[in-house]
């Protein structure tokens, strides 16, 4: 927690009001605790948690308390369902890795016991996870049983065809509570990472995480805003592009940059003639093309990037993957498209096991 | 784009279907020529970026003359010059071959289903292509990726492998060879399958080398296809005479003079290797070589004399439309387009072909 101070100080109001209420939450002062789960929490505690009552100390501890206040809770996941949640998940099964990744950092990392299969795995604790989920052929392949046989009392699952409708549907008929994840762009990620906070009774740390991200979004927006916009071209493959309005093309767009888009919100393919009319002045290689052999394709040559040697291969998995390591996407990319300017970097958000 | 290849290749005439094979052939050859030279224009006046027609022409009038007349930006002149023209040529070359390997074929193995993938050739570049994609190491070698290269060693190594297999079997020469290909291509496509399942992030690359595209055409592809096609494609054409020997079975050539144990394997080898340089550069393009040495054959009859020239020069019309329809209309695959576009000519013309047809 200490780490995490310096950072959330001269934030704007909503780290400020972050940090309340993750200062109320740690020093567990009632008084000081802006939740609004504070007035029912007489009435419920001692239903919700029958056998740790006697137990438990006169103070409670400090999380657990507030946080068993909150359920039964019923969300709206980003899909529109309504998701009840019984008690505080215990078993929890992530089927996107970003979602894992937000698990550990909001420290229930413990609690999930089944994940995606992650190729750019993090964080590293979560290799002990077994999956639940692999990429199987081109198409996702979850496997349903093992879900049923942990007793997964929430699944997280990806919109936007993440997980296969078809599965979300199956896992809701076995009774169990499944969260729908999709952000269409960088707000959408801060108000998932709070969205699985309240799912897994962390919502005070969520808000912090969340705060501290957006707090790092404002610092690196505040370094490159008054710098130029050069174009940018970030190659998601060989002739794609980010889409219009996409979370990509949002990413350069915060990081000081014009992107290159595909002309359209839906289709992401980008032919060699546009993008040769393009011009642009930087060429991000997500791809794993290598930077000696894309300046070789047809007519490259012609573009002020190769011309001013200003291509280069950056590491896709933290720009685009919505979890709460964003801000360091973010920071990545800034500094790829300003090599002039001091890009400010945040600590990363730990994660807790 | 589908008009000029329905008028000039003669559907809407009926007199053309009735007049003598000879005169069709001419008017074939002229049609075929002016529509490819009319559909090279327009493969490099349209694409996905407009480019005012004055341009195109004084960016290709300088590139060609070394003139000074364009004004046109870099980017104008390379969108023209290095990605457009190489392209045109690129699917011209693609397209003929093509269609001179399938007639090729069709006409050696006496079956009017084979086309140039009929041996396997396919799926040996396409699991070439595939294990090129999967080990990651990036060279280029003339314009040409790991990929490529495996591709062209993947045909050439199964249609090999066909043909020392089918020696041996016991079977009469063409059913061991059109068995022994199918066995061999299944066997490769359960490795391509297993490859594809293995592939991860890389299996939208490998789903577009199946599908086939000219996205990635360049000079040097164009330069490294060329020779190959067209050097193997005139070698048959000169070897009409034994195509045409070996049509009528193989005792019947050898009673005409024709050499079946050199002509056969001299000719399988050579349609092989057009494909292989065709699949190498683009992927594989189904239709092409399966549709347009029919359709020649219906309208000038089964002489290879005439089927294989003609075939050439409407492969190669086929693929620059169908091409041009793809980058136009945008991302959708050339193979889908040549399907699109000759499948419903192919059918209109075996309605009204009154005759029986044969090889």
């Amino acid at each position: 927690m200490d780490a995490r101070l310096p950072a959330l100080r001269a934030r704007r109001a909503v780290a400020t009001l972050a940090f309340a209420v993750l200062v109320g939450a740690c020093t567990s002062t009632p008084a000081a605790t802006p939740l609004p789960s504070a007035t029912p929490l007489p009435s419920t505690a001692p239903t919700a948690v029958p056998s740790t009552a006697p137990t438990a100390p006169p103070t409670p501890a400090p999380t657990a308390s507030p946080a068993a206040a909150v359920f039964p809770v019923t969300l709206t996941d980003d899909e529109g369902t309504a998701v009840t949640i019984a008690a505080q998940p215990t078993k929890i099964v992530s089927l996107m890795p970003a979602a894992t990744e937000t698990l550990f950092a909001l420290g229930v990392g413990d609690q999930v016991v089944g994940k995606a299969q992650d190729i750019f795995l993090y964080p590293p604790q979560a290799s002990a996870v077994p999956d639940f989920e692999k990429f199987d052929n081109g198409a996702v392949a979850v496997d349903v049983e093992k879900i049923v046989a942990a007793k997964a009392d929430l699944v997280i699952a990806g919109g936007n065809y993440g997980t296969p409708a078809d599965t979300i549907k199956k896992i809701r008929d076995l009774g169990i509570p499944v969260l729908v994840i999709y952000a269409p762009n960088v707000n959408g990620v801060l108000s998932d990472v709070n969205l699985i906070g309240k799912a897994v009774g962390k919502a005070a740390e969520a808000q912090a995480i969340s705060a501290r991200m957006q707090g790092a979004f404002a610092a690196v927006e505040a370094a490159v805003q008054n710098g130029a916009k050069p174009k940018v071209y970030y190659e998601i493959g060989e002739g794609y592009a980010p889409a219009d309005d996409s979370f990509t093309a949002e990413m350069i767009t915060d990081a000081g940059g014009t992107p290159v888009t595909s002309g359209s919100t839906t289709d992401w393919s980008l032919s060699a003639e546009k993008l040769l009319k393009a011009n642009p002045d930087i060429i991000l290689l997500a791809d794993g093309s290598a930077v000696a052999d894309a300046t070789k394709r047809p007519g490259w040559t012609t573009m002020t990037a190769v011309k001013s040697n200003a291509v280069a291969v950056i590491d896709d998995t933290t720009i685009s993957r919505p979890g709460p390591r964003l801000f360091a996407g973010l920071e990545l990319l800034a500094a790829a498209i300003h090599p002039d300017v001091t890009i400010p970097q945040a600590s990363p958000v730990p994660a807790v096991p | 784009m589908t008009s000029g290849v329905a008028t000039a290749g003669g559907t809407g005439a009926r007199p053309w279907l009735a007049a003598r094979g000879r005169d069709r052939r001419f008017w074939l050859v002229l049609g075929g020529i002016l529509v490819a030279l009319a559909g090279a224009v327009l493969g490099v006046a349209f694409g996905s970026v407009s480019v005012p027609f004055g341009d195109t022409v004084t960016i290709v009038v300088d590139k060609l003359l070394g003139t000074h007349l364009s004004t046109a930006d870099a980017a104008t002149q390379a969108i023209v010059w290095d990605l457009r023209v190489p392209r045109v040529l690129l699917a011209m070359t693609v397209g003929a071959g093509l269609a001179v390997a399938g007639a090729t074929f069709q006409g050696l193995l006496r079956n009017p289903l084979a086309d140039p993938y009929v041996l396997g050739t396919a799926s040996g570049a396409a699991l070439g292509a595939a294990i090129g994609l999967l080990i990651p190491l990036h060279f280029f070698v003339f314009g040409f990726g790991l990929s490529n290269l495996l591709a062209f060693v993947g045909a050439v190594v199964s249609i090999t492998v066909v043909y020392r297999l089918a020696r041996v079997t016991g079977l009469a020469p063409l059913t061991g060879l059109l068995l022994t290909g199918y066995a061999v291509a299944s066997l490769l496509a359960a490795g391509l399958t297993m490859a594809m399942y293995l592939s991860g992030a890389a299996l939208r690359q490998i789903f577009n080398y199946l599908l086939g595209s000219f996205e990635q055409a360049s000079w040097e592809r164009f330069a490294g296809a060329l020779p190959i096609v067209l050097i193997a494609s005139i070698i048959i054409a000169t070897r009409a005479r034994s195509l045409n020997g070996l049509l009528l079975g193989e005792q019947a050539a050898a009673h005409l003079g024709v050499n079946v144990e050199r002509e056969r394997p001299l000719l399988l080898g050579l349609a092989s290797l057009v494909t292989a340089a065709a699949v190498t550069v683009s992927g594989l393009i189904g239709f092409v070589g399966l549709v347009v040495p029919h359709i020649v054959r219906l309208l000038t009859g089964p002489n290879a004399r005439a089927v294989i020239p003609i075939s050439a020069l409407w492969g190669a019309v086929l693929l620059v439309y169908a091409d041009l329809i793809a980058r136009v209309v945008g991302d959708i695959p050339v193979g889908v387009v040549t399907a699109i576009i000759g499948a419903p000519f192919f059918l209109i013309l075996l309605r009204r072909a009154r005759t029986g047809y044969e090889l």
